[in-house]
């Protein structure tokens, strides 16, 4: 799930490009993008597809996730569509409650999001072209490790290590004298790295395994 | 924790954000929001203004306990 139709919303789309790019040849991607990331097409593809991992981008809060133009796609009345999957939510606040709900009443695998908003870094002066935002790039490992670990067989509890590993791996070398800073970014990039740390949470079976 | 050593918190997170580039821009899974913006939420203890300071505090500590660093 994948729209795209603000600043945030077109990051993180640009992010889960490297994903496709790392995987798609290997894996079936139902990729809804756009336009295309409706409640209509999550439930339908969800129905045909039986996907095994669900990787959702967008909007959301505490309780829901949204699709294209901030339309909600998932919540609590038809959470029982990620029964048996493990999803990865990036999505403001969705693991509050909805991770929670998503296990529970669900009866998903596993479910891992952020308890806050995720946080990202950007170059002002880039920010309508993510590709050259290069304060914005250092966000895809941490986002793609997530992803990557899983589907290489990792289980849920070390794709979140795996994950906090790379992001305090980070969060060290824009620590570090001499690091490349041209605008003098550095310590907000590492308090978001931290942030994004701190509120990567993971629910239900942390042992599951996507195959 | 008490209300004095509060303030000592928040005053120290805003310190440590006055540091940094008030037109630096980070952009939250709901708006894009610079440092001079996140200083207002501090000190107007907004829900992320107590966020910020909750984290930035808990940072401080890790960094301090050799954890991150």
């Amino acid at each position: 799930m994948r729209p795209r139709y603000d600043p945030p919303t077109a990051c993180m789309h640009y992010f889960s490009e490297s994903i496709i790019g790392a995987i798609g040849k290997e894996y079936t991607i139902i990729n809804l993008e756009g336009p295309k990331a409706t409640k209509e097409n999550f439930e339908k593809s969800i129905r045909k597809g039986s996907p095994r991992l669900m990787v959702l981008h967008g909007h959301g809060d505490k309780d829901s996730i949204a699709g294209h133009n901030g339309h909600i796609i998932l919540e609590e009345s038809n959470i029982h569509l990620l029964a048996s999957t493990i999803t990865y939510a990036v999505a403001c606040d969705s693991a509050q409650e909805l991770g929670e709900i998503a296990v529970k009443k669900g009866k998903a695998d596993a479910y891992i999001g952020y308890e806050a908003q995720f946080m990202v870094v950007i170059d002002p002066t880039r920010s309508s072209t993510p590709s050259k935002d290069k304060n914005m790039k250092v966000f895809i490992k941490p986002y793609a490790t997530t992803v990557l670990s899983l589907v290489t067989g990792r289980r849920v509890k070390a794709a979140i290590d795996d994950t906090r590993n790379v992001l305090r791996s980070l969060i060290r070398e824009y620590g570090r004298y001499g690091v490349k800073d041209k605008y003098g970014d550095a310590p907000l990039i590492r308090f978001a790295l931290y942030w994004n740390l701190i509120f990567l949470k993971g629910y239900g079976d942390l042992s599951s395994v996507v195959f | 924790m008490s209300n004095n050593s509060s303030k000592e918190i928040e005053d120290l997170v805003i310190a440590r954000l006055e540091t940094l580039n008030r037109n630096a821009k980070v952009l939250l899974m709901g708006k894009p929001i610079t440092v001079a913006e996140m200083l207002e939420e501090v000190r107007n203890r907004t829900e992320l203004g107590k966020r910020i300071v909750e984290v930035q505090f808990r940072m401080i500590q890790s960094l301090s306990r050799g954890e991150i660093d």
